[in-house]
């Protein structure tokens, strides 16, 4: 007799996509493989924010919690983040990121591509909450600024600016999502968690449901072929952006050599693309060092929990300036933006 | 009409309009123009369950598109008829969804995952280990540890 535990991943999936996610989660607790499959996957509800605007007055809370507790460098929040992976309806992350490769901002004992993740947890969208004003929410943030002046704060870094200003991809914010809409969405073709993707666009999805699976990149060697994958799925912002014009590149490389490292998710397929900035030989000659990776299935123990706050050096109180310097950037400019 | 022919080689001969709820046998009628003289054969799905997935395809076959669905997905079965016709043991159930999933009927794989998960909720993770046979393999640490991590969705 056919028994629920034989069937098939994806239909089991497909089982549990219908269930409330208090439910969904305490399947978590029946055995391993049950762990696996709701962590790994992203079983999520659809949101798109067609602006910050929209998702400042609908999840004032995730602000709230994100510039806090992006203010103290939460660096445990990596595992948060990761284990969270794949909740409903009701956990957003937002993700900060600073690189610790340039000159001078390295973090001692941690790791030379070590990310930032902010964690924030929206636990409910309740009439209140959708009709919260953004004015409150920076009230709430108990600010040394009034809130007109708040609101008329430059931005500071300028290159930060103009990236924000001059990168129509910029204007939309997306959570990974489960996607309900596309027919050819199937619950285990996105991997990974809700992310709003702060650079990243609107659905980069490309959905050929012909060339969704890995075996299609893998030649007769039994090889990965990354030149495949990158070809094939290099977003499309990044493609605009590097192939268009001098002046598009140069907003990347504003980007980049603000000390950010740019990293999209494609959200159709298990694909990371990190671009960075690499000094050259002389100061006037960079590069920009782009990698395609796989995203791993299983990502929990690949991380390092490290609170960075217990690191006191010089070095590194640098880059916890830097990093709380981007998030206020981040803060004003969410606020800000219509 | 179409010939079907089950994995234990019973045949059955349907109209194209129930054939068509199943998008497999849509693709394969078309490609195989002669499928009125030569049976498709479906060697996953078995006699009975194949009665059931054609009663199903009978029965819809005159439904209008469903518009996509706005919000969270929910498990509720609404149709009377849908509810009665689920009512089978779980053996069939999943081997319905089976053929369901093979033959991509997607309402019926919809409707079929959806009485699975109406018998999931409210349950205990004692009964559903028990319900579903399933082996709980973690070490106690390994339990805590998902409890800890779970207690999030128990704070509302």
């Amino acid at each position: 007799m056919e028994q629920f535990n034989n069937l098939p991943k994806e239909l089991k999936l497909r089982v549990l996509s219908f269930l409330p996610h208090h439910t969904l989660f305490s399947f978590r607790i029946l055995n391993k493989e049950f762990r696996d499959l709701i962590t790994n996957t992203g079983f999520q509800t659809n949101k798109i924010f067609n602006s910050y605007e929209e998702f400042t007055q609908k999840f004032p809370d995730i602000l709230i919690n994100f510039i806090k507790t992006a203010s103290e460098c939460p660096l445990d929040y990596a595992y948060a983040y990761l284990t969270f992976r794949g909740h409903p309806e009701n956990i957003i992350v937002l993700r900060a990121e600073l690189s610790v490769l340039r000159n001078g901002n390295l973090v001692e004992n941690g790791y030379p591509n070590m990310r930032i993740y902010v964690k924030a947890k929206a636990s409910h969208l309740s009439e209140k909450n959708q009709e919260a004003s953004i004015s409150n929410v920076i009230q709430s943030l108990r600010l040394s600024k009034p809130v007109d002046s708040f609101y008329q704060a430059k931005l500071l870094n300028s290159e930060f600016v103009r990236l924000l200003k001059n990168i129509k991809i910029c204007q939309r914010l997306v959570v990974r999502e489960k996607d309900e809409i596309d027919p050819h969405a199937n619950v285990d073709h996105i991997p990974g968690p809700e992310v709003i993707e702060l650079f990243s666009i609107n659905p980069l999805f490309n959905r050929d449901p012909n060339s969704i699976k890995i075996n299609n990149f893998i030649n007769n060697d039994g090889i990965i072929d990354y030149d495949s994958i990158n070809r094939y799925f290099t977003t499309a912002p990044m493609k605009t952006i590097l192939s268009n014009s001098e002046k598009a590149l140069s907003i990347l490389n504003g980007y980049l050599e603000s000390g950010l490292v740019l990293e999209l998710h494609n959200m159709f397929f298990p694909v990371i693309e990190t671009y960075e900035y690499i000094n050259g030989n002389n100061n006037s000659n960079f590069n920009i060092k782009r990698t395609i990776r796989l995203e791993p299935i299983k990502q929990i123990d690949s991380f390092n929990i490290i609170n960075i706050n217990n690191l006191n050096s010089y070095a590194n109180r640098i880059t916890i300036t830097k990093l709380q310097y981007f998030v206020q950037e981040l803060f004003r400019y969410i606020c800000t933006c219509i | 009409m179409v010939k079907l022919t089950s994995s234990d080689g019973q045949e059955f001969t349907i109209s194209k309009e129930v054939a068509y709820q199943s998008v497999l046998l849509k693709n394969m009628i078309e490609d195989v123009l002669d499928s009125e003289e030569n049976p498709i054969p479906l060697p996953n799905v078995s006699g009975p369950i194949l009665v059931k997935v054609i009663e199903y395809a009978t029965h819809h076959k005159d439904d209008p598109v469903k518009p996509p669905v706005d919000g969270p997905r929910t498990s509720e079965i609404v149709d009377e008829w849908d509810k009665e016709f689920m009512n089978i043991d779980q053996g069939s159930l999943y081997e319905l969804i089976l053929a369901a999933n093979y033959l991509d009927i997607k309402d019926l794989l919809d409707l079929g995952c959806k009485t699975v998960a109406n018998m999931i909720k409210g349950k205990k993770v004692e009964e559903l280990r028990k319900l579903f046979n399933i082996q709980n393999d973690f070490t106690p640490e390994e339990e805590e540890q998902i409890k800890k991590e779970n207690a999030w969705c128990e704070e509302h």
